[in-house]
Formats: C-alpha cells, structure tokens, sequence
C-alpha cells in the first residue's frame, strides 16, 4: 500500500515537472497567431456576393441627425471585388450611386445625369457625408483585412459580454489612411466586436463597434455598426434591414451602363 | 413647349393633384420632385433691386420590366414677371432596355463629356443662354445605345426639330431688328454618334461626329451683287444690303477622356468645329480634381471657348468642403485670361432637415466692358447676393 503511495507520488510529480516544462509551449501550440485570427474575421466576414438594404444615420456633434437609405450589391470574381451603392433616401440624394469595380471608381449623380470616374482619393473620404470611408466600406464590407494590414495577437479579454482577442493591425501600405488599427474579435463567432482607428499620429480617430449579432443563412451578421468619430465627435450608426448572401449577381449590374440607368 | 398664361396656374394644380391621385390609386408610378425658392437682389446697380422666383420640377416615372416612361414638368414664376406662371415640358421621353441596346425616344437631355460645367463634346442639347453653365435646354431625339460587353459602347442619336438657344430669335442686333431668320425644317434633322471605351487600363475615353446646326443665328447678306470680275461687292452705301439670319450648318469632331493618377483625377475634354465658308475652330479644356484629408476636395479646369468671332481661355478654380458633417462651402472661380472678367462666387449650403438645403451666396461678376454684349460666359451674368431654399420630396 505503502509503496502504492509512492508510486502515485512519483507519478504526478513526474506529470507536475512535464507539464511544467512544456505546458507553456503546448498552451502556445493551440494559441492562434494574429496573422490566423485575422483570416478567420475575413472567412466570418466574407461572401461571394450579398445584397444588403441599409438605414444610415448619421449625427454631428451639435446632435443634428440625418437618416439615409441605401441598398448595396458586392460580388468577388476573378475579375475583382465589386460594390454598387445606391442611396434610396431621402429624395435630395436619391438616385445617387457609385461604382467600385477592382482599382475604378465611378460615381453617378441624377443631377448631372451622366456618370463620372472618380479618382483614388475619393477611396479615403467620406462615404456620403458619413464617419464611414469608401475604403471602410470595402474592408468591412467584402475585400477583409489581411491583405492589407500585418495583424499581431496582443492578447485575450472582454467586449460586449464576449471573449474577445485583441489584435493590432499595421498597414502594410506607406500611404495608408490610418496609422494602425486595433481589433477586438469576437472569440465565438470571429466578427469584430470593436475597431479602433489610429491615425498617421498615433491619436485614436475613430471607434467602431457592432451590435445584435445574430445567426443568418449559416452565418453570423453583426445587426448594426456603429461608427464615431473621436476627433470630431460625429457618430454614424448602419444598421442592416434586410441581408442576402451568395446570391446570384449577374455581372452586369457591375457596370457604368446599369449605374447609369438605375434599374 | 413654354406656355405663359394666368391659367397655367390652374393647368399646373390639376396636373399636379391628378400626378399625386394617379400615385395613390396606382401604387406604381412614381413621383419626385423639387421646390426651389430664391430670393436674390442686385448688387451692381445704383440702388439695390429685389428678386425673386419659385418652381416645382416634378418627375413622374413608371417602369416595368424593360419599358419605362419618363415626364419632367417644370413650374417657375418670378416676382419681376408680376408671378406668372411658366410650365415647360422639360423631358417626355420612352425607354425600351434590351440585353445588349438601349433606346430613348422623346424630348431628353443628353450630357457627354468628363469635364464640369464646361463640355465642348456636348453639343447635341443646346446651351440656356440664361445660364451658359446651367442644365442645357432638352430637344426632341431618338437615341439608342449599343453595348459590347462592360467596355465598349456605341452611341447614335437622331434630333428631328431643331431648337435654338434662345427661345425669341430676333432681334440679332437692334439694328437688324426685323431681319427674317431661316430655322432648318424637320426634314434638316441634327445626328451624332459616339463610341466609347471604358475602363481600359485606368482610362474612359471617347471619339463623337455631331452634324447639325449652330444655335444661334448668324447674318449674311441676302442675293450678294457679284461684281464684274465675278467677286461679291457691297452696294452703294444709299442701298444698304438685304440681311438674312440663319443657323450655320456645322460638323463637328470630338473626344474625350478622364483618368485617375494616385489621387489625382484627370480629363480633357476637345472638339473641333467645322462651319460653311470653310471657317473651322476648336474648344477644348483640361481638368483635374484632388481631394485632401480633411475633406477639401480641389477642381481646376483651364479651357478654350469660342465665341462668335473670339475665342476666349479661361481658368475655373473651385474649393468645396463639408462641416459640421452636413452642411457644406464652396468657392468658384471663373477667370477670363483675355480681358481680365472674371465670375467670383462663394456659398453656404446649410441642412436644415432631410432632404432641404439653405443655400446663400453671393456672385461677384466682374465685366470690364458692358458695350460689348456678349464677349464671354460672363455677359449674361450679373453680380448679386442670393439666397436659395430647396425642398425635394
């Protein structure tokens, strides 16, 4: 019985001294790397086409609000990652579309009544008066994150009831629109729960958060963002009225005859 | 069609109550529109004159399927007109969509070219006189347009009736005043055809033939004496010569194209005039806009036109940025190179709710040389404070 004892001693002292050893190192194994965790927000985030009804409201900092309305079609082919935005509301603006089509731009206003190519800097500004950019829109909307930013894993903590990783993404691109971006992704369901963005300064300029995260067509869909402004304390909340994922988009909606003709 | 009467008022309201009944019953057809107010007073002149005008644009459309029907109604009046009522038929046209052509038939505006406010390619509506930058005046056409997958397109369009820029086509002068004007008849339709490229490594670009009429009317003397060695020669001072006004026949060539370098966006824009009497000339401008981080957006145009027998170069400088998230200021500038005019014109645009803008501003039109009537853009302008209420529903 004794040397029962003994031997159960030795045996977990032998388990304690290994997993000593090489517990950390084992715990480090199943510990995903930013570079993974980034992958999976874009595998959460991504699909082949979607068509998604919007309500935007936007609110600058003396609390004035306007609302909008706009409809969205995002296709990914070989050819490219597209986008059509087409604002439906309120009458001023609507009719109002842009083209995203691989590196062009177009822009189509009822006013003029013909459509006009935009140049790369229009990428980086507002998205129709909103805290969103163009390029915003795009990274949260079908093209990701990690072909453009270098993502490192800074550690483990909470967002909005969730466990969350924390990421730090640095832009690969000399003349990024922002310094760096923090993340923190949702450990569950891998969609960003909150982004900061840091501007060429290192000043934080920009917070979003997602809100009613829910399950649709097989995969999680954050409800509504919310975009504000730090710097200027304006705020933009998008929420999602209506979603569809892996439709069938024929290709030419994509171009400047249908943005044009609206229909 | 431009009717000025006391009972367009009562025209425009059932036009307006029958549009908005059709909608309710129907479900299908749909209506916008757009109520603009303006108040502006003068600002050159001895003492300070008030105006002011209204005007409903009301857009009534229906589409189903590959059909569609399209009416613009426009209602203005003005305060120094004693507030009658105009009703133009401002567009009325059908729009059949097939898989790879599209086809417009009715009265229509049709904008070509890349560059902003001043477009040498646009030649098929004519210019508003009243406003030489402003939205061209609509005509009667037929166009269809052919598609070669996402790039390749071909444009043709065939106006029947022509239409003059100005709406009164006498007196050219005051001196002439009485002088006949031959208009082209319907049989003397105007054409054009365009093909364009898009997206082709960056660049959008286009090459367009326009054959028709000048729109406004020249003078030349009618049944010129030929002299005895056969060449033209003036009669006797005491026998002035019989003048006749007509429109030029012109062809004209043009292209265009418009581009993005980094940020920097870029276009140029020419077409070359070829009248009677072998006199040919050629407009064209050059333009870049640049956008900044904090939201200025930069546009500047340097472009040629020709006007009767000059030809004027112009610089066009304008500055527009967003603040306090909805509201917005721009400045405008337009420099004549030649004589030195020049149109100044800065304004706020204010969001009062959705769908409403407050826009005030003032223009600045400096004219050297009021004895030359129409010398450049600028002699139709002029310098006043405005203030502008637009409503869109």
């Amino acid at each position: 019985m004794q040397m029962k004892w003994k031997i159960s001693i030795l045996f977990l002292a032998a388990a304690i001294g290994l997993s000593a050893f090489y517990g950390p190192q084992a715990a480090a194994a199943f510990e995903p790397d930013g570079d993974t965790v980034i992958t999976k927000v874009d595998a959460a985030m991504h699909s082949d086409s979607k068509i998604m009804s919007e309500e935007m409201v936007i609110t600058n900092a003396a609390g004035h609000q306007r609302t909008r309305t706009i409809q969205a079609w995002n296709k990914v082919s070989a050819a490219g990652d597209h986008m059509l935005v087409r604002f439906l509301n309120p009458a001023d603006v609507a009719g109002t579309a842009f083209l995203m089509s691989g590196d062009d731009m177009w822009l189509y206003l009822p006013a003029l009544g013909k459509v006009r190519r935009i140049a790369g800097h229009a990428r980086k500004g507002n998205f129709m008066g909103s805290d969103l950019s163009y390029e915003d829109m795009e990274s949260l909307g079908s093209s990701g994150f990690a072909s453009d930013y270098d993502a490192r894993l800074l550690g483990h903590g909470e967002e909005a009831d969730e466990v969350v990783y924390l990421l730090e993404l640095t832009p690969r691109a000399q003349d990024a629109s922002y310094g760096k971006l923090n993340m923190w992704v949702s450990q569950q369901t891998f969609l960003p729960r909150r982004l900061e963005y840091y501007d060429g300064d290192g000043k934080l300029l920009k917070v979003l958060t997602t809100h009613n995260i829910r399950a649709n067509q097989g995969r999680w869909v954050a409800g509504q963002m919310k975009m504000e402004n730090i710097q200027t304390g304006t705020k933009t909340a998008l929420t999602v009225t209506d979603v569809e994922f892996d439709v069938d988009i024929d290709d030419s909606i994509f171009t400047t005859r249908h943005l044009e003709r609206g229909r | 069609m431009r009717l000025k009467k006391t009972h367009n008022w009562i025209l425009f309201i059932c036009i307006t109550v029958l549009s908005i009944s059709t909608q309710v019953a129907a479900q299908s057809p749909q209506i916008k529109g757009k109520l603009e107010m303006a108040l502006w007073g003068e600002t050159d002149r001895e003492s300070f004159t008030l105006d002011g005008d209204g005007a409903l644009h009301l857009n009534i459309s229906h589409y189903q399927d590959v059909v569609g029907l399209n009416v613009d109604l426009k209602a203005d009046t003005q305060m120094a007109d004693g507030w009658g009522l105009d009703l133009e038929l401002e567009g009325a046209y059908v729009d059949y969509f097939a898989r790879d052509f599209d086809l417009r038939l009715g009265k229509q505006r049709i904008s070509w070219g890349p560059a902003v406010g001043f477009n040498p390619t646009d030649v098929v509506n004519p210019i508003n006189v009243t406003d030489p930058m402003g939205d061209k005046l609509s005509n009667w056409a037929l166009k269809g347009q052919y598609y070669w997958g996402p790039t390749l397109e071909m444009t043709a369009v065939y106006v029947p009736f022509f239409r003059s820029s100005i709406d009164v086509i006498e007196p050219i002068s005051p001196q002439y005043s009485g002088t006949p004007i031959k208009v082209p008849t319907p049989g003397q339709g105007e054409w054009a055809v365009k093909l364009s490229a898009e997206a082709v490594k960056g660049f959008d670009m286009s090459v367009m033939y326009f054959s028709g009429w000048q729109r406004t009317p020249s003078l030349k003397v009618k049944d010129m004496m030929l002299g005895a060695s056969g060449t033209p020669s003036m009669p006797p001072s005491n026998n002035p010569p019989i003048m006749e006004g007509y429109f030029r026949p012109v062809q004209i060539v043009g292209g265009d194209f418009a581009t993005a370098i980094g940020d920097l966006g870029l276009w140029a824009e020419a077409a070359h005039s070829m009248l009677d009497s072998d006199d040919a000339f050629t407009d064209w401008v050059v333009g870049g806009d640049y956008g900044f981080a904090n939201g200025l957006k930069l546009v500047g145009q340097y472009f040629r036109q020709n006007q009767a027998t000059t030809k004027q170069d112009y610089i066009m400088v304008a500055l527009e940025q967003p603040f306090a998230m909805i509201h917005s200021w721009q400045i405008g500038v337009v420099y004549d190179l030649e004589n030195g005019d020049y149109l100044f014109n800065p304004e706020i645009a204010l969001s009062p709710a959705d769908g409403a803008e407050l826009a005030f501003g003032w223009k600045n039109v400096g004219y050297t040389d009021k004895d030359v009537p129409v010398r450049n853009l600028m002699a139709q302008m002029e310098s006043e404070l405005y203030l502008r209420l637009t409503m869109s529903f």
